[in-house]
This record gives structure tokens, sequence and C-alpha cells, in this order.
């Protein structure tokens, strides 16, 4: 099996239209960062645990989507926060649902953040730029 | 109470009786001796007086002892009869038992009647061939009723027909001719029972139902929110996809785009937006009916002062009269009661901005057991021909293009409103401004 190029940002978002204008904001403001794209919680996992080869480089943040096909998204936060190798790597839930019950399931499974993605356009760039920023700028994760 | 035997006391007063009448016979018969004496000297006349003297003695005592004994006799009687009569015609069924071997002694014409044996029959039985209890039990229940302990027993009785009665006995002893017998007042309570069974049997019937719509409210709520869920998550993602690529088709391809083509765009992505904010409202208009609610004291005029303050910080607020009288607190959930201020001063501040000198009054009074608030203004008021879509979802009066809104504010004040237990309701008049009213439950805060 090729292991995918390692990467900066994990991005786990089943919609097409939701994953290239999230691409399009982080390219636009952190072009020199990796980003890959998955499309679902199996492939998420497959790319986070599912290689023998522990020395390969991990992501610096998942940007996680809930609703996922195959493995969902609380289940793929649950198997990242359960293995050791995987806990240390930030984990943001980047979801459209507001449900006080998804996010305190986000964050009892060990979620690093949790935003609701804006309807409103300008308010979405903010949020993934200032997620970006935050990131892979200001903050400083374990190597 | 009375203490003690009643035949001692009759003892004592017979007593009583005979030495006063020893005492008197006694001294008149001494006296008049002597007095007779001092009258007569000669001794044959002297014994002859003394003869008819004797014989008056012994004719007034006969007599005063006839008028005595025929009125003590005739109160006897009197009182027999009448106590008799209570016993007998009494229309509650009575049984006078011996405790000793459960005998029937005696029983009333409404005993006869209810258990449909005859007297004689009834004075043959003995109350264990009554009582469906055994001979034993029945016997420690007599002991209580005879030693005062219970008087009041529920128990099965047999009557002559075979069937068998629920009834309730009230018991007690009484002491007649230095004999303790039991008597008992038999009440049949079958009926009542039955209908007490009854209603259990309904209640249980009830609160098995009540369950049973409990949990198909729970599995329809459950339904509500999980369609509330694939709301939040299915009709944002379109839309989001709507505004974000028209904004890249803006801002990338501006320069292809002549004006009209910009216009177009910014009208597809304001559309997009107001349904994201629609897709909002409703949800919290659900949710509504789904979090916990909280009963808690609230500060009406804090809440309406802050809320007033919030929604004017964009707009001017220099420019409207805003009239806040002090609101009387009441119980009820501050969150939603915010909520209730919001929907109503923001409708106020926004139909009242045409208006040449914009005026907001907040007021309330108290009425009965209620508190009614009223926010007017005198802004675009409304028909009141249309008073009844005023608190429908998506019910507008007015054009979005005039006055923005997505239609749910009044419908969820009205939720809120009536969660609370209270009532809302609006006037108005176009032109001149409305009113809404709003009443809640006054609690001793």
């Amino acid at each position: 099996m090729e292991y995918p190029e390692p990467s900066d940002i994990l991005l786990v978002e089943d919609n097409p239209q939701d994953a290239e204008l999230t691409m399009r904001i982080l390219r636009k403001h952190h072009p020199t960062e990796r980003i890959l794209h998955v499309v679902d919680g199996a492939a998420a996992l497959d790319v986070l645990c599912g290689h023998t080869g522990r020395d390969q480089r991990l992501p610096r943040v998942v940007f996680l989507d809930l609703k996922l096909p195959k493995v969902d998204g609380l289940e793929v936060l649950r198997t990242v926060k359960a293995d050791e190798h995987t806990r240390s790597i930030p984990v943001v839930v980047l979801t459209s649902s507001r449900e006080d019950s998804d996010i305190r399931s986000a964050y009892a499974l060990g979620a690093n953040g949790y935003v609701v993605k804006p309807v409103n356009y300008d308010e979405f760039q903010d949020a993934v730029q200032g997620l970006g920023a935050y990131w892979l700028q200001l903050n400083q994760s374990p190597d | 109470m009375k203490k003690g035997n009643p035949s001692r006391s009759s003892h004592f007063a017979a007593g009583r009786i005979a030495t006063v009448y020893l005492l008197l016979s006694v001294i008149w018969i001494y006296t008049s001796d002597h007095i007779l004496a001092g009258f007569i000297h000669d001794p044959i006349r002297l014994t002859s007086a003394q003869t008819w003297k004797g014989w008056f003695f012994v004719l007034t005592t006969s007599s005063l002892l006839f008028i005595l004994v025929r009125r003590a006799l005739g109160a006897l009687h009197a009182s027999e009869v009448r106590y008799r009569s209570i016993f007998e015609n009494n229309h509650a069924v009575m049984l006078v038992i011996d405790p000793v071997d459960g005998r029937i002694v005696d029983a009333n014409a409404a005993a006869v009647r209810w258990y449909g044996w005859t007297k004689e029959e009834l004075c043959r039985r003995r109350i264990d061939e009554i009582n469906t209890l055994s001979e034993e039990e029945i016997r420690s229940e007599m002991e209580k009723a005879t030693e005062r302990q219970i008087w009041h027993f529920i128990f099965r009785h047999r009557r002559a027909d075979g069937s068998v009665r629920d009834v309730e006995v009230f018991s007690g002893p009484v002491t007649i001719k230095e004999q303790t017998l039991l008597y008992s007042i038999v009440h049949d309570i079958t009926e009542k029972k039955l209908a007490e069974e009854e209603i259990y049997r309904l209640n249980a019937e009830l609160e098995d139902r009540v369950r049973r719509r409990t949990v198909e409210l729970e599995t329809v709520n459950r339904e509500l929110e999980s369609f509330a869920y694939s709301v939040s998550h299915d009709l944002r993602a379109p839309l989001r996809a709507i505004d974000g690529f028209t904004h890249i088709l803006h801002e990338e391809y501006a320069s292809r785009l002549d004006t009209e083509g910009n216009r177009l765009c910014s009208i597809i992505s304001s559309n997009a937006r107001r349904m994201g904010q629609l897709i909002d409202d409703l949800l919290a208009f659900s949710r509504l009916g789904r979090t916990e609610f909280k009963q808690v004291p609230v500060d009406m005029t804090a809440l309406a002062a802050t809320v007033f303050d919030e929604l004017t910080i964009a707009r001017n607020r220099e420019q409207i009269i805003f009239n806040l009288a002090p609101l009387p607190p009441v119980v009820g959930d501050p969150g939603l009661l915010r909520q209730v201020w919001v929907n109503l001063l923001d409708n106020a501040v926004k139909f009242s901005t045409r208006a040449e000198q914009p005026a907001i009054a907040v007021e309330a009074l108290e009425q009965g057991g209620e508190i009614v608030y009223a926010v007017s203004d005198n802004g675009a008021g409304f028909d009141m021909r249309y008073t009844g879509k005023l608190f429908g979802v998506f019910q507008r009066l007015h054009g979005e293009k005039e006055f923005p809104g997505t239609g749910l504010g009044l419908a969820l004040a009205q939720r809120i409103v009536q969660r609370h237990g209270g009532r809302i309701w609006g006037e108005g008049v176009p032109g001149a401004g409305a009113t809404f009213f709003f009443t809640l439950r006054r609690n001793e805060v």
C-alpha cells in the first residue's frame, strides 16, 4: 500500500464544496503548508493510525467533520484519542452541527476544539483563517 | 364519661332513701309518743290514740311508698322502651353478642331484614357462622372489642341467601345484668368497596396510559430532534456552498462581470444568508420545546433595559424616546423571557425607525393573579384584520424590503409566553403604532 505524502493539515470532509472552500481559504493564507483531504472516517483512520511505520510524520492538526461516510467523526476522534501514538495530534471538529449533544460528546472524547461552520461565507472565511493561524502558527505542538 | 357500675349508684340511692325513712320514722314515733303522753293522761285513751297514730303512720308511708315506686318503675320502663326502640327500630343493622361463646343474644329488625333470617333463627346462631373469619380469629377480635382496644372492624358476613358481603362493624362492650355483652353495628360496604376498587383500577389504567403516551411522546420528540439535527446539518452545507462560490465568483471574476452581473451575485449571496438565518431561527424555535425549563425569579425591569441597550447599540439610541416603567418581577426562565423582550423590543425599534420621533414605552399592570406587560411603539403599526397572522410561523405583515425579518420572532415569543402559562396579543393601527401585551402568572418572588 502506498502511504500518502506526509502533510501538515488533515482535512476530513465528505462535502466536496465545503472541502473546496476550506482548502481555498487555507491555501490562500498558508501557501506553504501541505493539506491532505480525505472524504470519510475510514480513510482518516488509515492516514492516522492505519500504517505500521510509526516513524512517519503525522499531521500537525486535523480538521474533522462529524457526519461522515463509513466511520463517523466521533468514532474517528475516539480512535485517535485512544491511541497513544496519535493522542497528541490536535483535532478540531469543524461541522455544521451546533447540537449540544455533539459538542459535549466531542469534548468528552478529547477534541481540542469545536467550530460550527457558519453559513455566511465571510464568517466562514474568518473562522477557517483563524483556525489556520492559531493551530499552524501560534500554537506549539509536541513533536 | 361516667365511670363505675350503674347498679352501684342505684344501691346507694336506695340505701339513702331507706336511711332517711328509718331516721324520720324513729323521730316521728319517739316525738309523737311524747307529745301524745303530754296531752292525754288517761292510759286507755292514750293507748287508743297511739293505735290510731300507728295506723295513720302506716297509711301515710304506704301511700308515699306507692307514689315513689310507681314513679321509679315508670321512669325505668320509659327509659327501657326508649332504648329498646333505639335498638329495635334503628335502620342500622345491630347485633348483641355474648363474647364468651359468640352466641347472638339479640338482633334488631334491620338485622333480620339484612341477614334474611328470622330473629329466632338469628338468635340460634353463633357469630362464627356469619363471620367468614376462623373461630380463633373471631375470638381474638371479640376480645379486642370487649377490652375497647379496637372498635372499628372490617369483616365479611354471610347471609341467609348464601351471599357474602363486606361489612364495617362498630363494636364495643355493654353490661347488662352483670353480664358483659358486645353490641355490634354492622354496615354493608360491599358497593363502596367495589367503587373503591373501580377507582383504583381506573387510576392504574390512567397511569398506564400516561406511561404509554409518555413513551410515544418521547419517541416523537426523538424523531423531531433527529429531524432538527439533519436540518441543521444538511440545509446549511448547500447554503454555504451557494454563498461561498458566489463570493468567489464575485471576487475572482469581478473583472469579467458587468455591474448587473455583480448585482446578481450579491442577490444570490444575501438570499443564501437570509435562508441561513431562517434555518437558525427555526432550529431555535424547535429547540424551545426540548430544552429544560428553569423557574427562578427574574428582574423584568433590568432585563428589558439590558435588551433595549443591546438592540440599539448599532442603531441610534438617542433618537428613540424610550420610556421604561418599573416592572414587577416574575418567576420563570430568564433565558427564554429575555428572548421575548428581544423579539418585542426589536420589533418596536424596527417598526418605529421611520417615525418622525420614534417612541417606545414599556409598562406593566397587575390584574388579578397575573401581570400584563405591554410594549408600545409609534411605528408602522398593523391592520387589526390580520391579528390572526401575527403569531404564525413565517407569517409576515410587512414586505421584506420594507422591514426585514424571518417571520419567526413573534411565533417564538408566543411559544415562550405560553410555556410560562401566559397569553400574548397585539393591538395596532396602521401608521400609528402597535402595542404588544403578554401576561405572566404572578408569583411570590
